[in-house]
């Protein structure tokens, strides 16, 4: 053992020392670029998309092989994300079969295909000419192969791959949880809209808005039939079969078939008692009689789950996510709470927000949308993988913590809908909320509507502040000009502003190269100091480095400040002003 | 009862035979052979790299032997590295992937997933640019191609 250890311990104490040889062995192998593509999709899988992307751009290599095993690495993100039919999963990394073709995800979310159709439509109307003078000159170029073409999303608006997929449906998210939307009301009732219902049918938009404001008393259309249920009826659910469970003041449930209109079955309370809420699922039939919860077997008729005051005061709509086996109640006490759909129910998790009581609710992907007497709809996001989570019981659902495939996740503020009235009915699909309020008014809340977004001017900002400072002496700056939407590349078409910042930037770097050599150990904790200049000093070193603009125009010192002035009010985290001196002081971070 | 093992240039290294079946590649290569005196060439792996390959299994001895599960498993994700594991991945990058072809080659799954999550970690959170930097990558594209995919990649970078 003793001379094969020999070499062992002296590497566990230097590796860095065996180093030259394996180079010296092996030039080429070792590389990031070179492993095997096994290799390098394993390394692939474990990234979340931002790194993907990055990776994409990094040179033709990575391009390609980030496009070419789509079916893996986007299909595995969209997994992650929750962005498939069913909950959420973690893939291990590694080769994953698809279970659905784009074509197929796409079909099961409807009201996506339905924003993702508009927004191509506003894009094409949008772009118009830009696209048309655009694609002649990119199939000018040679160079550009056909891994470079593929997936060109934003100007094309075609879903064809698992990363088009990934990225309207990420896009989506945003717009939810950023509350952006276009809001369509739907004007017409004289009375109060008591609900509304959105058709899983991805095609029309405005005929997909059905209100119903009685069993018996369409005021919009045309009844198919009415029924004599000889109930009074208090509030009704429809299941995925179109069984409709209709829940009476007397604490009979009846279950009708909406397509045969034939009885499916009938439940009763014990006591005469009012039914505030029904919800009706393949094996179920749940209500809500005041504070409490029954369950119900449909085939057994055997009552299967009871919880005794789930609320403080009575529950006003009830919801079951059949997938993820969770029980969503919603109550005058302005509170939406999530039990365990099981015969013994848990409390898993309470939301608040709204300030009156909560009058209906819908579930949407993640989120809970719920409407309210405080004349509000909200949209409350769960955190995404908090059923999983739930499931495997391999963390405390109540406690907030994030998975986010290793990045750092934002809890989402919950998302407020005004209204000028109480909010009786909400409905959601993927892409958009309706609301039927004590208004008579239909409202429709667009999120969907940007979802492959025109190429917008480029924002003032300035690129890369880094490749700045070190190409400081060669003048070679990148960046667009705050108000115009141009980039100037190289020392052409420098600006004053452009110059004073490499000059500060310089100013910077070699203050803090000073302050290392001045402490051999500079101290992590201390704050790092910046390099304070004002308009002459920054003048000064202009002429001492030759960093000037070409052109040079009216008296610099003027131009200089109004320059430097105009990029710190649109750049405040990069540039710095100091205004309580005179003349002002300018610094970059 | 040591095991023999050689490098490719010709270094002896003696280990247990333990140690050395964390190796799928060894533990099936000594059942194939049974009870052998005769070292195992390993034409694919330097002296350097076994020597921290073997540092590896030697402290990972006792683990038990990773089934491979298809369940899901919400804890797999790139930032779980042990911390023994993350200071034994401190290594400079040409060992870092020398390591994952050993641990490839060697059949070392576990070896081979931190090697893949240590790469990850270096590529996350960098622009295109750093990774470029990160791994000595040259940028290949004409500025015409670098500016499309750009503005393809718009949606990833905004927060």
């Amino acid at each position: 053992m003793s001379s094969a250890a020999d070499p062992l311990a002296h590497a566990r104490k230097k590796p860095a020392l065996l180093e030259p040889a394996s180079r010296h062995l092996k030039p080429t192998r070792s590389s990031f670029s070179q492993l095997p593509l096994e290799l390098a999709f394993l390394v692939l899988s474990y990234l979340p998309y931002r790194s993907l992307a990055a990776l994409s751009a990094v040179d033709h290599y990575w391009r390609q092989l980030t496009f070419q095993q789509d079916s893996i690495l986007w299909y595995r993100l969209c997994q992650r994300h929750g962005f498939l039919p069913g909950p959420a999963t973690f893939p291990p990394p590694g080769h994953t079969r698809p279970r659905w073709t784009v074509a197929q995800a796409l079909a099961q979310r409807p009201g996506f295909t339905r924003a993702l159709d508009q927004s191509r439509q506003r894009l094409i109307a949008s772009q118009g000419t830009a696209a048309s003078e655009a694609d002649p000159g990119s199939l000018d170029h040679p160079s550009l192969d056909s891994t470079v073409h593929r997936s060109a999303l934003s100007t094309k608006g075609n879903v064809e791959s698992w990363r088009d997929f990934f990225q309207a449906s990420i896009v989506l998210e945003r717009e939810w949880l950023g509350g952006k939307r276009t809001v369509k009301e739907l004007r017409g009732h004289d009375e109060a809209v008591l609900s509304v219902k959105t058709l899983r049918n991805g095609d029309r938009i405005d005929s997909t808005v059905i209100v119903w404001r009685d069993i018996q008393d369409y005021p919009y259309l045309k009844p198919l039939k009415i029924l004599d249920l000889g109930i009074q009826i208090m509030c009704m659910d429809l299941d995925d079969n179109l069984d409709l469970a209709v829940a009476a003041v007397s604490g009979v449930v009846k279950i009708i078939s909406i397509e045969t209109f034939s009885s499916l079955g009938t439940f009763q309370y014990s006591i005469p008692h009012l039914c505030t809420a029904v919800a009706l699922s393949k094996t179920k039939v749940e209500v809500a009689i005041g504070l409490n919860y029954y369950a119900w077997d449909r085939e057994t008729k055997a009552q299967v789950g009871f919880i005794s005051d789930a609320h403080f005061e009575n529950i006003a709509c009830m919801k079951v996510d059949t997938n993820k086996k969770l029980l969503f109640t919603g109550s005058q006490d302005s509170k939406v709470r999530i039990f365990s759909w099981e015969s013994k129910p848990m409390l898993l998790r309470q939301y608040g927000g709204h300030r009156g009581g909560v009058r209906c609710m819908t579930l949407q992907d993640g989120m809970i949308i719920t409407g309210a007497t405080d004349k509000t709809a909200m949209i409350t996001f769960r955190d995404r993988h908090e059923a999983y989570r739930i499931d495997a019981l391999s963390a405390d659902p109540l406690l907030g913590e994030t998975d986010s495939f290793g990045e750092a996740e934002r809890v989402a503020e919950p998302v407020s809908l005004s209204h000028p009235a109480y909010v009786n009915a909400v409905d959601a699909d993927a892409s958009m909320v309706v609301t039927g309020a004590d208004d008579g008014v239909v409202r429709i809340f667009n999120f969907g509507s940007d979802l492959w977004r025109p190429p917008a001017p480029p924002s003032p900002k300035l690129c890369g502040q880094t490749s700045l400072v070190s190409s400081a002496s060669s003048t070679c700056v990148l960046m667009a000009r705050p108000g115009r939407n141009k980039v100037s590349v190289g020392n052409r078409r420098q600006t004053w502003g452009t110059c004073a910042l490499a000059v500060l930037a310089r100013a910077n770097l070699m203050l803090h190269q000073s302050q290392a050599q001045d402490r051999q150990a500079p101290m992590q904790t201390e704050t790092r100091s910046l390099a304070w200049m004002n308009v002459d000093e920054i003048y000064k070193c202009m002429l001492e480095w030759e960093l000037q603009p070409v052109s040079q125009g009216s008296t610099p010192k003027h131009t200089l400040n109004l320059a430097l002035l105009m990029m710190a009010k649109s750049e405040p985290p990069t540039i710095l002003l100091d205004s309580t001196v005179s003349p002002h002081r300018f610094a970059v971070e | 009862m040591p095991v023999i093992l050689v490098s490719s240039d010709a270094q002896e290294f003696k280990v247990d035979k333990e140690v050395a079946e964390r190796s799928i590649l060894i533990k099936n290569m000594l059942e194939d052979v049974g009870e052998s005196d005769s070292p195992i060439p390993l034409p694919n792996v330097t002296a350097a790299v076994l020597t921290k390959v073997i540092e590896y299994c030697e402290h990972h001895r006792n683990d038990p032997v990773q089934v491979p599960d298809e369940t899901d498993d919400p804890r797999k994700r790139s930032n779980d590295i042990e911390e023994w594991d993350m200071k034994f991945m401190q290594v400079d990058q040409e060992m870092l992937f020398e390591i994952i072809l050993a641990a490839n080659y060697l059949d070392i799954k576990p070896l081979l997933d931190v090697g893949c999550k240590t790469v990850a970690n270096i590529i996350k959170g960098k622009t295109p640019e750093e990774i470029r930097k990160a791994f000595n990558i040259v940028n290949d594209f004409t500025p015409e191609e670098e500016a499309q995919i750009k503005k393809e990649n718009e949606w990833a970078e905004d927060r």
